[in-house]
């Protein structure tokens, strides 16, 4: 009889291979997908034919790094339009292989078009994070993504024993989540947003129910969709609840944090990473701050070929104290977000940590107002409760500018909208953190 | 008197089902479950005569995984795509979105929420659903049946099942093997006829409707459901 030793991890072999072989393991990917695409995919096809590009050319991964074209969200729209193919010419199969189609969220124009397999490497992650959360095989966890826009997958934790509980990601569900921990001790939460957080808080208040108690059998909470604000870690972590951040890995798969706390692991037998000069085709240095570049290693249906995902991040190759090898990043924002204040960058992670500071405001919500990347002063819409206004609006428009202005030098002009009126303004997990006016 | 009872069937997930009050209600679910169902929604896919590598779109909530898994994968089984969005209003630009970039041959689970969301952003039913067949909810289906272009159809929840009109549009097909269908009263009450990981034994669902058992001029000879 086999005995397990290693209860760490779920998949030992890939999470703690050491760097040769994953490295090894990607290069041997990648050379059997250069050709793949390249035959299948029309987008790909007409992408390296404009750069004179073949896979001849492709005979290791630093070849893939020096001489592969990169593609973006305005490469696969452009392509889409052009072409009037709904899958922006990068789906290499047609159905039965190509099983359905999910989307981006689509808030700048039509949503990007995502093909999927039976497989699903987003899952395939998530079963590593909730592993080391200490879910195990007929543990329960609370299953609440954002959208069912990548289609119903509670089946594809089948083979690692999870059972999902599916909750609808919506304030409004909130009873019937307390309802469901109770009756059913989920192990792990997944996951919640800040409209779920300040939903739970509002009930906890009026009800007057024990979220502790309730929550106690929840050994990890993942938070995503954007940075947590301090003010909404100290609700969650009243809760006993601990906290696991979670950001997307370019659409093809998530990134998590684990008991280390020290970044979230980028899978990377899942995913290529690339962590380049936003402007450039240079490695950034280990530790830096640099654009996120993603190729799908797993997906034979509708791969990213080195997609530029806009996304800035810090990222590390440094192994983890927790004993994964692969890399980890830190999101920073947005390439398309960031604002240019008299000549000083400003990111919405910029202002999380200050935002919740005042009783008015302890839910965390602003958008930056950005009609153009360059301005004088930033316009900064902020969220409060008036329940809690203790003088007026004008006086607390003064505070929140008084404290932003001392905190990051820059000039700031700030206007408020109640916390309902701006969560109207996005769908359940999320405000746009950017708008245009 | 109605029974549910939890059997120690594995499950592979939880879903929900609405209760006589209209109140979400945990349901633990298997894949033979899910299978079955499947299997069930074919027959009824098969009366459409859709062709391999047609585009389908369903609407659908994340919780709803127990009743709306089945379709998908049917749709999936006849070698058809599944394209996804949410029922609700905020994701009614994303059904637009989809309408216009896909050739679709149906739609699924139109919810008087996706309505109210197209009417929102100044989208007409009528001519975004036109020349496909649609599978509406409850709340949706007279609001399209009154466009006399549209090809609207049911898809029900009723309790724990799932029913599922035809290309006959006389009545939401429920599958006969899972199912013992009786209408009591003028309601639905329903008894599982195979193990299930909850099981529900003479379970008035508090749906007024009609019940047609015999054959069906679409050859499939599952009980049909027509709300009263």
């Amino acid at each position: 009889m086999t005995t397990i030793t290693n209860d760490q991890f779920f998949d030992p072999t890939v999470e703690t291979m050491p760097r040769a072989e994953l490295e090894k393991l990607q290069e041997a990917r990648i050379l059997q997908l250069v050709p793949y695409v390249y035959e299948r995919s029309p987008l790909v096809r007409d992408l390296w034919e404009q750069h004179g590009v073949t896979p001849d050319d492709i005979k290791s991964l630093a070849d893939f790094k020096a001489k592969v074209p990169f593609m973006d969200k305005d490469t696969i729209r452009a392509y889409r339009d052009k072409h009037n193919d709904p899958y922006g010419g990068l789906a290499c199969v047609s159905a039965p292989h190509l099983r359905g189609v999910g989307f981006t969220s689509g808030t700048t124009g039509d949503p990007t078009p995502l093909p999927r397999p039976e497989d699903n490497a987003v899952v395939n992650g998530l079963k590593r994070e909730l592993w080391q959360i200490g879910v195990r095989a007929n543990d329960k966890f609370a299953y609440m993504l954002f959208s069912f826009r990548d289609g119903l997958n509670a089946d594809r934790w089948m083979d690692c024993g999870m059972i999902p509980i599916a909750v609808q990601h919506s304030p409004l569900e909130i009873p019937y989540l307390v309802k469901i921990s109770r009756e059913h001790r989920p192990k792990a939460l997944f996951m919640i947003s800040t409209p779920i957080i300040m939903g739970l808080d509002a009930y906890q208040k009026k009800s007057g129910d024990d979220l502790r108690e309730a929550f106690s059998s929840i050994q990890g909470v993942v938070f995503g969709g954007e940075p947590m604000s301090p003010n909404l870690r100290k609700i969650v972590e009243g809760w006993g609840l601990e906290i696991f951040e979670l950001s997307s890995l370019g659409d093809l798969a998530t990134a998590m944090e684990c008991k280390a706390h020290d970044g979230m692991h980028t899978w990377e037998d899942i995913a290529l990473i690339e962590h380049l000069d936003p402007n450039d085709n240079i490695e950034m240095p280990d530790g830096s701050r640099g654009e996120l570049v993603v190729t799908a290693l797993t997906d034979d249906v509708a791969p990213f070929i080195r997609y530029r995902t806009d996304d800035l991040i810090s990222f590390t190759r440094q192994p983890c104290t927790c004993g994964r090898t692969h890399g980890r990043m830190k999101p920073v924002g947005r390439k398309g977000d960031e604002m240019l204040i008299g000549g000083r960058s400003v990111l919405p992670i910029d202002i999380f940590p200050f935002i919740g500071d005042f009783p008015e405001t302890r839910s965390g919500l602003f958008q930056m107002i950005r009609p153009q990347r360059e301005m004088d002063a930033l316009r900064l819409r902020v969220g409060f409760d008036p329940d809690e206004l203790h003088d007026d609006e004008a006086a607390l428009c003064e505070r929140i500018s008084s404290k932003l202005q001392s905190e990051l030098d820059i000039p700031i002009s700030v206007e408020l909208m109640s916390n309902e009126a701006l969560l109207k303004l996005g769908p359940p997990n999320k405000i746009p953190r950017v708008s245009k006016s | 008197m109605s029974q549910i009872t939890q059997t120690t069937l594995s499950p592979i997930a939880v879903g929900r089902y609405l209760n006589v009050d209209g109140e979400k209600t945990s349901l633990p679910f298997s894949l033979m479950e899910i299978d079955r169902s499947r299997r069930a929604i074919l027959r009824v896919l098969n009366t459409f005569h859709f062709r391999t590598g047609a585009n389908i779109l369903i609407t659908s909530l994340f919780d709803e995984g127990a009743h709306m898994m089945p379709f998908e994968r049917a749709v999936m089984t006849y070698g058809m795509v599944a394209a996804s969005a949410d029922s609700t209003p905020w994701d009614a630009k994303r059904v637009e979105s989809i309408v216009r970039m896909f050739a679709l041959s149906g739609a699924a689970g139109i919810s008087g929420d996706v309505l109210d969301g197209l009417a929102q952003l100044g989208f007409k039913p009528e001519e975004l659903f036109d020349g496909m067949k649609v599978w509406a909810r409850p709340d949706a289906y007279e609001r399209l049946k009154a466009f006399p272009n549209l090809d609207v159809y049911r898809w029900m929840e009723i309790g724990p099942a799932v029913a599922v009109e035809c290309s006959q549009g006389a009545g939401a097909h429920i599958d006969r093997f899972e199912w013992n269908v009786e209408e009591i009263d003028g309601e639905v009450v329903l008894t599982n006829r195979l193990n299930r990981c909850v099981e529900f034994k003479n379970y008035h669902t508090g749906l007024k409707a009609k019940v047609h058992n015999g054959g069906c001029d679409c050859g499939n000879p599952d009980p049909r459901i027509i709300p009263a």
